[in-house]
């Protein structure tokens, strides 16, 4: 369990996040909402063990957070590069937790080949396009196979059939029982979370279902969401073609 | 006037970006450019602005052309939003009435306050900073706007201030160039599509013959249709009659759930 008791970051009297608790279990895909400056990048900065909350505690599985166990892909690609190869990206994170050298490169490269970019080895990460530095950065990660996965918006320069490819990893790992968590503005990545938590002005104002998310909150919604408000349906995860497919064979 | 490029190859340390290029962007209207990532879109433009100069090939263009680059809202350096808005204007030797005027019509624009002009630029918002890089580039007056993913990383709500304030410009009978993955956004916004191809062989499609008349192009691109547009062809097709095409999510559910009315799936 990733447990925050009464956290506090402030950077002043009015920015950062307020008194937060909460705790996520093993295995929840929870998607972090809320408006442009509302905290959502400094509460995964905290959960990462990044920054150091002034007051409150985050532990997983009882014990302070850190990496590797918990990993965090940023915001903004280029605050998360070290070195001068696309190659190099992906081995620094794996050596600087003791993945011996033969695993490494496989691990390296099953990771780019998931998020297509195995083409781009020996490429400084500078001088990749905006959507490919996001790949590069995501393979990295998930190359180090974090307890928790922390994701900053990572397809928000991703086009839009990287977004598809994102979200089938996403599932895929959430078959395999991992932690995670994300933030995004895109509404149709709303349909991937068990749990939403909202932020506004750096407290937590909403923890719910999607159900509850749309029928408590004047929030956009994906389209299926809508979708299924407009036919009288009830309000869950399912794709708009599901939707379709079952007024049809209702009539 | 038209924006012509005519042949264009660039290379970029021994990678060939695109190779023989042309393409006609029509002016005074929304042309969207979409393609996968690494299909050479921010090249394109920076082409355009002639930042960087291709190996071959002509470009006729403006030549008062502004550019918002992706992450120009990280890039202040003005201890004020004053002083930022001012900085341009100064250095073309406009007299003090004409920055003023400037400043003012041009935070206007962008629906920025007045009382930002004493902040530091990275006390605002993230979609109030966007809102400023675009008024530091609109004060010069440009007819021709150059926007590389503008909408990226924004809130819903800083999202349409946005566009709506580029939909604004534009039609004051000016020419803009947007690119984006957004797909919701292109058919709200957009005249025109530019789709580049990892294969070479891009498209100029309006955006009624892209979402509507041939949705399969989108998807020839390696994209793919936003969801409202994808569900208003599937009911369609299964229905065998034609609704009514619409540029927004809420319309378009209006004429589906009409389809389905008069066609007996619902009462
Ligand atoms: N290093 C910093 N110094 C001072 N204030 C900061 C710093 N980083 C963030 N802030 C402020 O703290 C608040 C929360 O910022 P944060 O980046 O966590 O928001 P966010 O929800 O991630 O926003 P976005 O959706 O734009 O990414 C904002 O008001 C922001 O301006
Ligand atoms: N300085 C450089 N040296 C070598 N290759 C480069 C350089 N800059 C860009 N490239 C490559 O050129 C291609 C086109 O880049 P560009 O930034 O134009 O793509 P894009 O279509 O804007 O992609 P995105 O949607 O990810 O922003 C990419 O594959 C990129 O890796
Ligand atoms: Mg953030
Ligand atoms: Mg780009």
């Amino acid at each position: 369990m990733l447990k925050c008791e009464q956290v506090t970051y402030r950077y002043n009297e009015t920015d950062g996040i307020f008194n937060i608790s909460l705790n996520i279990e093993k295995g929840e895909c929870v998607a972090l909402i809320g408006l442009n400056g509302s905290g959502k990048s400094t509460l995964l900065h905290a959960m990462a063990g990044l920054i150091n909350p002034q007051e409150g505690s985050i532990e997983w599985e009882g014990e302070a957070v850190r990496p590797p166990k918990v990993g965090i892909v940023f915001q903004h690609p280029d605050n998360q590069f070290i070195t001068t190869s696309v190659l190099d990206e992906m081995v620094f994170g794996l050596e600087n937790i003791g993945i011996p050298r033969e695993e490494m490169l496989e691990r390296a490269l099953a990771a780019l080949d998931q998020v297509g970019m195995r083409w781009a080895l020996e490429k400084h990460p500078m001088q990749l396009s905006g959507g490919e530095k996001q790949r590069v950065a995501l393979a990295a990660i998930l190359a180090m196979e974090p307890d928790v996965l922390l994701l900053d918006e990572v397809t928000s320069m991703l086009d839009p059939v990287a977004r598809e490819h994102f979200q089938q990893i996403i599932l895929h790992l959430k078959q395999k029982g991992w932690t995670i968590m994300y933030t995004t503005h895109l509404v149709e990545e709303y349909l991937m979370a068990d749990r939403f938590l909202m932020l506004d002005h750096g407290e937590l104002v909403f923890d719910g279902d999607l159900e509850q998310l749309a029928s408590s909150t004047q929030l956009p919604m994906p389209f299926t969401v809508e979708l299924q408000r407009t036919f009288g349906l009830n309000v869950k995860a399912s794709t708009w073609k599901e939707c379709i497919d079952s007024l049809w064979t209702s009539n | 006037m038209d924006i012509q490029l005519d042949s264009i190859t660039v290379e970029k340390e021994q990678y060939t970006v695109f190779q023989n290029l042309s393409v006609t962007f029509r002016e005074k209207r929304w042309t969207a450019v979409v393609g996968q990532n690494g299909v050479g879109k921010s090249t394109l433009l920076e082409v355009v602005k002639k930042l960087y100069k291709p190996k071959s090939g002509t470009v006729t263009a403006p030549d008062n052309i502004g550019y918002l680059f992706q992450h120009a809202d990280a890039q202040f350096f003005e201890p004020t939003v004053e002083k930022e808005l001012q900085f341009a204007p100064l250095h073309f030797g406009w007299s003090k009435e004409k920055i003023q005027q400037g400043i003012a019509e041009v935070l206007e624009m962008v629906q920025l306050d007045a009382s930002v002009l004493v902040k530091s630029p990275y006390q605002l918002s993230g979609g109030q900073k966007k809102r400023l890089a675009l008024a530091v580039i609109l004060i010069l007056q440009p007819t021709v706007l150059l926007v590389d993913e503008p909408t990226a990383g924004l809130d819903p709500m800083q999202k349409k201030m946005m566009l709506d304030v580029l939909k604004k410009w534009q039609l004051q009978g000016n020419t803009l160039i947007c690119i984006t993955h957004e797909m919701e956004e292109v058919l709200a916004y957009g005249d025109d599509v530019y789709m580049m191809k990892k294969t070479g062989d891009h498209q100029m499609k309006t955006v009624e013959e892209c979402f509507f008349k041939s949705p399969d192009s989108l998807l020839e691109a390696g994209l793919a249709l936003p969801p409202s547009v994808a569900c208003f062809h599937d009911v369609q097709n299964r229905l065998q009659t034609p609704l009514n095409p619409a540029r927004t999510n809420d319309k378009l559910l209006r004429s589906i759930v009409e389809g389905m009315k008069i066609n007996g799936i619902l009462d």
